[in-house]
């Protein structure tokens, strides 16, 4: 098994994806009561803003990941420039 | 540097990111008041900003690196710019996500044609030209410096972005912090909350950027490995 010292974007990509499981409970310090007299509509959006802010930078980093695994096992990296 | 140095680095910079974005969250869902007006969906707001101010960040370390690079035609400010215009993008997307989510709620409409969207937006488009050039470019150097160019030149409208709501008011609000004339606005709450998702955003952007660095300086080592490799026939 490699290390995870030879793997840092294992060990980032992890602790970022923890955090849209951390995102999601917003509506956790509202009352029930007052959720029941609210429209959820911008708990949605607070919750899509931020899971895809999350996405897309644990995306970012899978993607260098792999362009970096590609050229240690002697491809190209898809070299984009 | 070593490729090994470079990811410590980033890895360093990663953990104290995340620290900071786990706080950044805790904050934002558990601490801050929610603001009156707007609602809970005013929380966006620690996203949005944070990611703007990034990725003003991000294209101006690419401009800068970029005509460092055009004078010294040094490779490492090459990979330093184009690694930021990378990162300069994803923030940039999450800005671009974020409030078009945050006015549905509070314009009743996700985008409106006004100065600061539209420039913001044109802004985002330049620098994947950036990439565009690079990739399509016959001659690689001749695409680098040309890439180079497209980065100092769309850094211009950094400052146009910053002062066109100022210039021409509309629906998009007025600067709460870098407020010349009152100074921030904000509530202290507010406020702290805010520096927390910069300073989270910012540790990000720097880890991931040192990272994507790596991939550049793993790609010459390849050349150059590739280069000296004997030939079969």
């Amino acid at each position: 098994m490699r290390s995870l010292r030879s793997r840092p974007e294992t060990v980032l990509l992890a602790a970022l994806a923890a955090l849209l499981a951390f995102a999601a409970p917003v509506s956790a310090q509202v009352g029930t009561e007052v959720l029941a007299q609210q429209s959820l509509r911008p708990y949605w959006y607070v919750f899509i803003a931020y899971s895809l802010a999350w996405l897309l930078l644990v995306g970012w980093m899978f993607s260098i990941g792999r362009r970096m695994r590609g050229l240690e096992h002697g491809g190209t990296g898809d070299r984009d420039a | 540097m070593s490729l090994t140095r470079i990811r410590w680095m980033a890895m360093v910079l990663g953990v104290l990111g995340v620290a900071g974005v786990l706080v950044l969250h805790w904050l934002v869902f558990f601490w801050v008041g929610t603001e009156r007006t707007m609602g809970i969906v005013q929380r966006i707001f620690y996203v949005h900003v944070p990611s703007a101010w990034v990725t003003f960040l991000a294209f101006g370390i690419t401009a800068l690196c970029g005509a460092a690079y055009l004078w010294l035609r040094d490779e490492r400010l090459d990979w330093a710019a184009q690694s930021a215009a990378e990162g300069g993008l994803v923030f940039g997307a999450i800005m671009l996500t974020s409030g078009p989510l945050w006015a549905a709620y509070a314009w009743g409409t996700p985008w409106t044609w006004e100065p600061r969207l539209t420039l913001t937006l044109l802004m985002w488009f330049v620098f994947l030209g950036y990439f565009l050039v690079r990739a399509s470019a016959e001659d690689r150097l001749a695409g680098k410096r040309m890439a180079a160019v497209i980065g100092v030149l769309g850094a211009l409208l950094i400052p146009l972005v910053h002062v066109s709501v100022l210039w021409f008011p509309s629906l998009h609000p007025q600067p709460v912090v870098l407020n010349i004339d009152e100074g921030p606005t904000l509530d202290s709450d507010m406020l702290i909350t805010l520096m927390v998702g910069l300073l989270a955003f910012t540790l990000i952007f720097f880890s991931i950027v040192i990272f994507r660095y790596g991939l550049e300086h793993l790609r010459y080592q390849h050349a150059l490995e590739t280069r000296d490799q004997p030939r079969a026939a």
